[in-house]
Order: C-alpha cells, then sequence, then structure tokens
C-alpha cells in the first residue's frame, strides 16, 4: 500500500528544507524527494579534482543537458547545445552545501521597484505583492535558525531590523581588511562586515567554522555552513518519525486531479535514478522546490487535459521572466615582492575571511535621476592550486607555455602573491526575452523534455554593472592592488537565478498567489527564488530561506483547514 | 568501429591490440609510449619530483564526466603526432630523441589545426595529476604541493571520483 503523506516536497535546497523542518517539527509527515544522493559531513572532503574540475555535485551534462539560447544586446544570437552548465548542486540540501553564505537582506524599496524607480522600457519590473516588513521577522528567523554572523553597522541603507544585531558574532577576519577599510574610509565609504551563513562556534550538532581555507564551492564538512543539509539533519534529530528523505529521486512529473471542481496535485511520479524504476508518492500538498529553472521544467512536462501547457500554466506565465542576478566581477592583486615581511604573512595567513563589503551604491544618481544600484562584495580569489597553475599555461602573447618555461612562471605566480576579487550584484532586469520553456524533441537520458533556457541581458544590467565595478576598481586603486581589472558580461551567473513563476495577485501576469500557492491549483506550493517578480541587488540564498519559512506557516494554516 | 575508434577503446580498456595493414601500426603499448614521451617533453619536472603523470591521464581516459570528444582529442591527437613524425623524420615520435621530439611538439603547435589543443589537454592533466589529490595517484607523496609549497584543504577526499 502506497503511504501518504501530509506534505511532498521536491528538492531540498534552501527552498525545500526550511518548509521540511517546519513542518516534521509541527507533527505532519513529510517527504522529501531529492534527486541527488544523501551525502553528510563525513563524506566531504576538499577535493579539488571531484568537486572543483570534475563537478561531482551536479549531474553529467551528456546525460542531462539544458538547451541554452542566448540573445546579446547586439542581436547576434547564439545556441548552446549541452555545453553550458545551470545545474548547481545535486544533493540533500542542494547547492546550499556550496554556497559562500554572503547573507545580505533584501531592502524595502527592492519590494517595490516599480513603484519607487519607475518602469524600465523593454522589461516587465513590477512590485512585490508584498512588502519587506511581511518578510522581517521571516529573516529575522534564519538568522537565528540557520545561523548568521557578522555585526550589523547603521549606514543610510541599512534596512528596519527586529533584532538589533546578528546571533553569532564576526567570523575571523584577515588582517588585510584593516588595509581596505582605510582605503573605502578615505573615499568617503563604509566598509561593512559581510553578513555570512557560518557558525563561528558550536550549535544544535553542529561544530563551528573551522577555517579550513576552502570555504566557497565546496561543501562543509563541520556543518558551520548553514546548509539546508543542516536544517533537515536538524530535523530527523528531533522528529524523525516524521521525515523520511528520498534521494536519487528525480521528479519529472505532477500528475494533477479535481477535487470539488479544482484541479489538486494527485501524485508526484518520479525515477530512481539508481535503477532507473518508475515510481509515485501521494501527499495533500506538494511543495516544489527544485530550483527556478528545474522548477519551471517539471511544471511545463507536466501536460494533462486541465493544464494542456504544463500545470498551472493556463495563462502561459510558467518560465516567464526568468531573473539572474546581474552585476560585474574584478580583481586586484597584491605581490609579496612588494610587501614588508610582516605584511607578506598578513596577506598570506590561511583561512580568515575577507568579509567586507560596500552598500553605499544601493542608489546613485546619474544626469539628474536616481537609479537602483547594488552590492559590492569583496573576497580573496579562491586557492583552488589546480586552476591557479593552469592559469600559468600561456603567456601575455597568448602563446602555450610548457616544459622549463612554464615551470617558472608557476614558481613565481603561485603563492607569490593575493588576489582581492570584488563582484557586484544588481537587478537583472526581467524581459519577455529570458524565460524557460521545453522542447519535446530534446530529451535527456530519462526522455523527459530538457529545459530550454532563453537568455537576454538588458541593457540596463550592464549599465548598472559598469558603474558599480569602476566605484569596486577606485578602492582597490586606494589599497595599492596591483594588474586591477573588471568585467561586466551579458551572461548570467547560472548560481544565482530566479524567477519563472512569479507570485502576484493577478492569474493572468502571475503563476502564484501572495502566499506561493499556485493560482488555480488547490494544493500546490512554490519555495525556490522561482517566486520572485524582481530579485534585488543581493545573492538570493537568504531570502529564499526567509521566504520558504513564510510559506511553511501557509502551509500550516492550510493543513489545519483541510485536517 | 574504425581504425582509430579501436584504438581508443584499446588504450582505454588497457587490453592489448595490434593493427596491421596501415601506414604507421600502433598498439596500446605504443599510444601510451606516445603519451609518456609527450608528458616527458610537456613537464619533464614531473619526473624530477618522482611523479608519474601516466596513470593519472589513464583514469581521465575513462571519466564518466571527461566527454567523448575530449578523449578523442587526446587520442587522435597522440596518433597524428606519431604519424607526422613519420613523415617528419621517417621515424617513429616514441624513437625519435629529444630534439627532434621538442622539434615535433613545437610543429604541430604551429603547423596543425590539432596540435595546440593536444599539448593543452595533455599538460592541463599533468597539472592536475600533480597538485590533485595524492589519491588520484599523480601527486605521489604530495610531491606536486610540496613543490609549489601548498597546503591541501581539510578533510581530504576518502575515495577518487572516478
Amino acid at each position: 500500500m502506497t503511504k501518504k503523506y501530509d506534505v511532498c516536497i521536491i528538492g531540498s535546497g534552501a527552498g525545500g528544507s526550511p518548509v521540511a523542518y517546519e513542518l516534521a517539527r509541527a507533527g505532519y509527515k513529510v517527504c522529501v524527494l531529492e534527486k541527488g544522493e544523501f551525502y553528510t559531513q563525513e563524506d566531504f572532503s576538499k577535493d579539488e579534482l571531484g568537486i572543483s574540475r570534475r563537478k561531482m555535485y551536479i549531474p553529467n551534462l551528456k546525460d542531462e543537458y539544458h538547451i541554452i539560447k542566448q540573445k546579446l544586446q547586439n542581436q547576434e544570437e547564439h545556441t548552446y547545445n549541452a555545453n553550458w552548465n545551470f545545474w548547481n548542486g545535486s544533493m540533500v540540501g542542494g547547492s546550499s552545501n556550496l554556497m559562500s553564505g554572503f547573507f545580505h537582506r533584501l531592502k524595502p524599496n527592492d519590494f517595490k521597484l516599480k513603484s519607487v524607480y519607475g518602469e524600465v522600457k523593454g522589461a516587465n519590473v513590477e512590485d512585490w505583492p508584498i512588502r519587506y516588513e511581511e518578510l522581517e521577522r521571516y529573516y529575522d528567523k534564519v538568522e537565528k535558525v540557520v545561523g548568521v554572523s557578522g555585526k550589523i553597522e547603521n549606514h543610510k541603507y541599512l534596512e528596519t531590523r527586529s533584532s538589533r544585531d546578528l546571533p553569532y558574532e564576526a567570523l575571523l577576519e584577515n588582517k588585510t581588511t584593516l588595509w581596505f577599510d582605510k582605503a573605502a574610509k578615505s573615499l568617503g565609504l563604509h566598509p561593512l562586515k559581510t553578513p555570512r551563513s557560518i557558525l563561528p562556534i558550536a550549535k544544535d550538532g553542529r561544530n563551528p567554522c573551522y577555517y579550513s581555507h576552502f570555504c566557497g564551492g565546496y561543501p562543509c564538512a563541520s556543518g558551520a555552513k548553514g546548509s539546508g543539509l543542516v536544517l533537515l539533519q536538524s530535523a530527523l534529530r528531533s522528529h524523525k518519525e516524521n521525515l523520511d528523505i528520498l534521494p536519487n529521486s528525480f521528479v519529472y512529473k505532477l500528475e494533477v486531479d479535481t477535487l470539488d471542481n479544482t484541479p489538486h496535485i494527485k501524485e508526484a511520479k518520479y525515477f530512481n535514478t539508481k535503477d532507473n524504476t518508475k515510481h509515485s508518492i501521494q501527499a495533500k500538498i506538494f511543495v516544489l522546490s527544485a530550483q527556478a529553472i528545474e522548477s519551471c521544467r517539471i511544471l511545463l512536462n507536466s501536460k494533462s487535459k486541465i493544464f494542456p501547457n504544463g500545470v498551472a500554466n493556463n495563462h502561459n506565465q510558467v518560465g516567464k521572466n526568468l531573473i539572474f542576478s546581474s552585476g560585474g566581477v574584478g580583481s586586484g592583486t597584491f605581490y609579496l615582492k612588494d610587501l614588508s615581511a610582516q605584511n607578506r604573512e598578513i596577506l598570506m595567513e590561511r583561512g580568515l575571511f575577507f568579509n567586507r563589503f560596500i552598500d553605499d551604491f544601493y542608489e546613485f544618481k546619474k544626469d539628474g535621476k536616481i537609479y537602483k544600484g547594488g552590492v559590492i562584495d569583496f573576497l580573496f580569489e579562491h586557492p583552488n592550486v589546480i586552476v591557479n597553475a593552469l592559469e600559468q599555461m600561456y603567456d601575455e602573447d597568448d602563446n602555450l607555455l610548457y616544459g622549463e618555461t612554464l615551470k617558472r612562471k608557476i614558481e613565481e605566480n603561485l603563492y607569490q602573491k593575493r588576489v582581492l576579487n570584488f563582484e557586484v550584484f544588481s537587478d537583472y532586469m526581467p524581459t519577455d526575452s529570458t524565460f524557460v520553456s521545453v522542447d519535446a524533441n530534446f530529451v535527456d537520458k530519462y526522455d523527459v523534455p530538457v529545459a530550454n533556457v532563453n537568455l537576454y541581458s538588458h541593457s540596463r544590467d550592464t549599465e548598472v554593472g559598469e558603474h558599480l565595478s569602476i566605484k569596486a576598481v577606485k578602492i582597490l586603486e586606494k589599497m595599492g592592488a596591483k594588474d586591477i581589472n573588471y568585467g561586466v558580461s551579458e551572461d548570467p551567473p547560472p548560481n544565482l537565478v530566479a524567477g519563472g513563476l512569479r507570485f502576484g495577485d493577478d492569474i493572468k501576469t502571475s503563476v502564484l498567489d501572495r502566499d506561493c500557492k499556485a493560482h488555480d491549483v488547490s494544493n500546490l506550493y512554490v519555495s525556490d527564488a522561482s517566486f520572485m517578480p524582481t530579485g534585488g541587488s543581493v545573492p538570493y540564498t537568504f531570502s529564499i530561506y526567509a521566504n520558504a519559512f513564510r510559506v511553511a506557516d501557509a502551509i500550516v494554516l492550510k493543513l489545519k483547514y483541510i485536517n | 568501429m574504425t581504425r582509430r575508434d579501436a584504438l581508443k577503446q584499446s588504450f582505454i580498456l588497457a587490453t592489448p591490440l595490434a593493427l596491421v595493414g596501415c601506414e604507421a601500426s600502433f598498439n596500446d603499448a605504443e599510444i601510451e609510449d606516445i603519451f609518456s614521451h609527450t608528458h616527458s617533453i610537456l613537464f619533464p619536472h614531473a619526473k624530477t619530483l618522482g611523479c608519474e603523470t601516466l596513470p593519472y591521464l589513464k583514469i581521465i581516459l575513462a571519466h564518466s564526466k571527461i566527454s567523448q570528444d575530449t578523449k578523442d582529442e587526446l587520442i587522435n591527437g597522440a596518433m597524428r603526432l606519431n604519424e607526422l613524425s613519420i613523415q617528419r623524420y621517417q621515424a617513429h615520435f616514441n624513437k625519435l630523441d629529444v630534439e627532434k621530439q621538442k622539434d615535433m611538439i613545437e610543429y604541430i603547435i604551429n603547423n596543425t589545426d590539432f596540435g595546440s589543443e593536444y599539448v593543452r589537454l595533455n599538460l592541463t592533466f599533468i597539472l592536475e595529476s600533480l597538485l590533485g589529490d595524492p589519491i588520484y595517484r599523480g601527486n605521489t607523496d604530495g610531491k606536486g604541493w610540496a613543490w609549489v609549497k601548498h597546503i591541501s584543504g581539510e578533510p581530504r577526499p576518502k575515495r577518487p571520483y572516478l
């Protein structure tokens, strides 16, 4: 006999894990279907070859690919079949295992971008149906439950907070942050400590950060990083009887039925990826949290008589207005040969974080008009040694080096300098040209249509990225960095994806209601970044977590009503 | 299966396979030898460190996450290098002295459509071998890390990802 659950959650990352955590603790029977493996901290390592070079935590692109169609601002169009990866982390806890954990909140104006900053020609900017104040207590909850460390300092754009400071003290910092603070202040800016979803102390079975030196891009072996995995482990410790996590379960279709003349999800169909057998799960409520592109794909592939274009897609909104984080990246280099012995030691100290960001350019004025800007995070270049060695393979004229010449270049460059990077985060304009679709002619190894990801970066994206990158460059110059460079690209970062299943009050222009329930399906909720009409100018994970706790509260109310 | 397909397969599976009736006759040991000599020219410091890069290349040629295109470019590159060596010096690449082998590497980089990529791929996997975790068998006793004064992140992998 098939076990029936109160709630079935599809995906176990930052969107799915808080819902599972809350509902299992509230006494409901919860099943989580996760496509990837169930690794624990004991399985995690800093294996550069496996994790960084061979991408062990994402599917093999030859078996499970996407079709990427990119339209450039100069109107050129390019198609990439199976050679541009948009997967981000298939395992219990999802890509939150691999995040750097920069936890900035959205600000009040991010919820009403259209009202405050006006329409942008060629973009579909819309206000959110909820306000910052409705999400604030959930940000506060994430800071305490998932754990955010740092120190809140007052500044012009600081959002209102119900807790004065963060619940965990700032992580230990590399002393070169003092060089940064001095340079930024001399430019009239306000250097701030980056809030991180990393614990400096032990908590609830999690060990403190051990300053491994290999954090972003790698799973955390101590449990200090606030991944979805640690939330699920916490729920399993306290309410194991209520929570079943089924790894290696790839959901490919939601089956729809009608109940009281209203469409509802009857079951989720999935493959066991180990033996390719087909299974299904029944539940009262379904929660889709498979990341923006995959959540859109599952709905679009779930065609039925009731929804011939895919579940919740009778108004053709599923997959539309996909967004990413826009911005730019750059760097400056500090060479040991230019520094005193003491400063060399400071610069090369392992493990300690460079937790600094600049929020002074959240807004900026240009030609008499106020524009929405963004945040600039600063961090050391990743210490992956192989990639740094491979960068030495060419000379300045792009000639391949080998033999003794290459050996010398590696010796002269590796660990003879340290690079400080910056990352600009700004709003990516939602447009008609950036969306997810499916095409039955292109299928994966399970014979399921793959996601067609259509990309177009609005000129506003690159203009703002350029403006903020130049500001970041001035700080690096002031610090005395060498070889300063930056780039603003139309290529979106695949790990910072949102939208596609907008929430809103109008069924004709949105897929979800303000509780993130599908407008026209009685028991389908979405809890990942896909609900966002606009993404703000920060990494998404913190807001995904906060909204997931909000959605969990809405589901508890719904279940009380059903029961 | 074409001749080249068979050769690729033979090297990947490390089973003996002799082929006759072509300009140059090969067996899997000969292809392995071409890679070995290629690596000696491209990065002799590996041997100085006491590290072998060929076992790692075999892992790469059988790896689930390495595309067939990349595997083809490696094997075809080795075969074409040998063919051109026969044309240019009337001798297999493995039989050339070091100076002529260096000349052949320069020749394929500057005069062929495959040479740069063949060299780039081999260098990539040589450096991966030397600087990856010793569990992958290339970075013997961490000698590659010691060479560049790299300290690995902890914990280290308990098993290789293949």
